[in-house]
């Protein structure tokens, strides 16, 4: 095949693309998919809404030798998903405080990150309310 | 940076592979030493990370500092072997120079140009959804990046790595660490924890992966067959979606395909440059996943039998290849030792028969998931099918065992998952959650077989004798 044959096919075969791309759904629907025609944010796509942003602040208390714990309902168990927000706020926490890591029991932890709960009463040094989710309490010595 | 840094951690890459190939390459011209780029970057990403994987262990963390250091000692020791190392040794190792298998007629020239057009046009179309989309597997962001996030800042922390009662330890704490330093290194470059960069790489790794497909096919099959093969690839729905997922499955897949590929290239021709590529691109594979080991075993098993007939001496060289990279997994499998970590699939169960008799429950679990990825419409359209059909096709043309290969291939493959979930305590939760991801290595695998069968077809009994 000629040079110029060849460049007139890969012609024809971009406007086809191009119209397949513009043309409206369903016609457009696998391009559209792969191409992601909506935007995702550049964070994490999170299984169930959390207050993200919030659990970014505690990286301004919680120093990166520091031992959290998660207090978001769920009952401490090591090493397991307890539910679909604990995994998430897991994730987040990761992303945000490591090398920080989290404990699984409040009497092993420097710091409470309380999602959506009460305060625990005992051993509260400072607390520190960063959103209507959040508070961070600072725990102190058995 | 961004986004741009997949792209980036790609070029670093890209450099340290040429590097390290220079042994092989020197003397090419620049035509041809680009048509080694695919190779090039997975070769640079294999070895560059699986060095960083064993340096962790024993306590450096793979920062972005100690990556770029570890890329350069690479790429300059494979400057200075390609000037040192006697030319007789590099002549005999390097890359075979045999003419590129043009099309030699017009319906050819059009079936190439629109399957390249294809494959093009969909990789570009990828592109721009890596630049829009974040990783949509939760495991990304849960365990794969922070793994590789704290190695960076602390090193292997017994505490979130080894299972215990006190922290909230990482979730698939068996897996080795390649992707996820990968990983972190990509997402700190980036610079504030942009996701996409993760899916840009993602697609690096992959437009590597036609490119080394393409290089070491176009030598064998010709153009208006491969590149149609490699569409059927491309273009099945769940390679692209998993391309945006942010999981290891799909790198791990695209290492251990080629590092088969290269296998049985070695194995049926003797070119030593496939054995030289088998040892980074098999640790790659190993270093993706825990299954990475067993699954790699597998294939070289299974290509060793098909096309190590006659050729022992071969073989053992195939295993020698194999046992190094193997043996870079050591560390971390020693590292988990010590701190008890288990895998997640037990050899022993695996092997009771009494206890896969007790759980025969799960046998139809496996039977029902493994059967709809590998044959499902939706997903990888046709692959395992026409793998299947061309190979008996090939046989009838060719009347040589070895073009039912591929059949076999995905038989063996399907009963090896099967059994693996059969043989699984969370069999329920792993096929509904994972066992669509757990197909790619052997699918991809698969994949590069069909433009394989497609040329034996084409050329019939008396042509593939020659």
């Amino acid at each position: 095949m000629s040079l110029r044959a060849r460049v007139s096919l890969v012609a024809g075969l971009a406007l086809l693309t191009g119209l397949l791309a513009a043309a409206p759904r369903p016609l457009s629907g696998p391009i559209a998919k792969v191409a992601d025609y909506r935007p995702d944010p550049p964070g994490p796509i999170w299984n169930t809404p959390i207050d993200d942003a919030a659990i970014a602040k505690t990286a301004r208390y919680i120093p990166r030798d520091g031992v959290y714990v998660l207090v978001d309902g769920s009952a401490p168990k090591a090493g397991f998903s307890r539910s679909l927000l604990h995994h998430d706020l897991v994730g987040s926490t990761f992303l945000h405080l490591l090398p920080a890591v989290p404990a699984v029991h409040l009497r092993d932890a420097s710091w409470a990150i309380v999602y959506d709960q009460p305060v625990p009463k005992e051993r509260v040094v400072a607390r520190h309310r960063l959103s209507d989710h959040v508070t961070l309490v600072q725990l102190g010595k058995k | 940076m961004g986004r741009p840094a997949g792209l980036v951690l790609a070029l670093v890459f890209l450099a340290t592979g040429y590097g390290l190939l220079e042994p092989l390459l020197r003397g090419s011209g620049l035509r041809r030493r680009l048509s080694f780029g695919g190779i090039a970057l997975l070769v640079g990403a294999a070895v560059s990370v699986t060095v960083l994987c064993v340096l962790a262990t024993v306590g450096v963390r793979p920062t972005v500092t100690a990556f770029l250091v570890d890329s350069a000692v690479l790429a300059g020791l494979g400057l200075v072997l390609a000037r040192r190392l006697p030319q007789r040794w590099l002549r005999r190792a390097a890359p075979a120079a045999g003419p590129v298998l043009r099309p030699t007629s017009l319906v050819g020239d059009v079936v190439e140009t629109v399957a390249i057009f294809g494959v093009c046009a969909l990789l570009a179309v990828a592109l721009v959804g890596a630049f829009r989309s974040s990783p949509w597997l939760d495991d990304t962001w849960f365990f794969w990046l922070p793994k590789g996030l704290l190695l960076q800042s602390h090193g292997l922390d017994a505490r979130l790595f080894a299972p215990n009662h006190r922290f909230d330890f990482f979730a698939r704490d068996d897996n080795p660490l390649w992707w996820s330093i990968v990983l972190g290194l990509v997402v700190k470059l980036s610079g504030n924890l942009d996701l996409h960069a993760i899916n840009v790489l993602q697609w690096c790794f992959a437009a590597a992966f036609f490119a080394a497909a393409g290089r070491m096919l176009a030598t064998r099959v010709r153009a208006e067959l491969l590149w149609p093969g490699l569409l059927l690839l491309l273009g099945a729905p769940e390679f692209l979606r998993q391309l945006q997922s942010g999981a290891a499955d799909i790198s791990m897949a695209v290492f251990m395909a080629l590092a088969a590929l290269a296998a049985a290239i070695w194995l049926v021709e003797g070119e030593a440059f496939m054995l030289v590529l088998f040892v980074p691109l098999a640790a790659g594979g190993m270093q993706g996943k825990g299954e990475g080991i067993p699954e790699l075993l597998l294939f070289t098993l299974l290509v060793s039998l098909a096309f190590g007939w006659r050729r022992l001496r071969r073989v053992a060289y195939l295993w020698g290849g194999f046992a190094i990279a193997f043996a870079t997994w050591l560390p971390w499998y020693a590292w988990r030792h010590v701190h008890h970590v288990a895998n997640v699939y037990s050899l022993s169960d695996s092997l009771n028969p009494a206890y896969l008799l007790d759980h025969t429950d799960r046998l139809h679990i496996g039977l029902w998931s493994i059967e709809h990825h590998y044959f499902g419409v939706h997903e990888w359209p046709l692959l395992a099918p026409a793998a299947v059909v061309l190979s008996l096709a090939a046989f009838w043309r060719w009347r040589h065992p070895v073009a039912l290969f591929p059949a076999a291939f995905v038989g063996i493959t399907f009963v090896f998952w099967v059994w693996l979930i059969w043989a699984d305590p969370q069999a329920r939760f792993r096929a509904a959650a994972s066992s669509y991801r757990y197909v790619d290595p052997p699918l991809v695998a698969t994949a590069l077989c069909i433009p394989l069968l497609l040329e034996a077809i084409a050329r019939g009994r008396r042509r593939n004798a020659r």
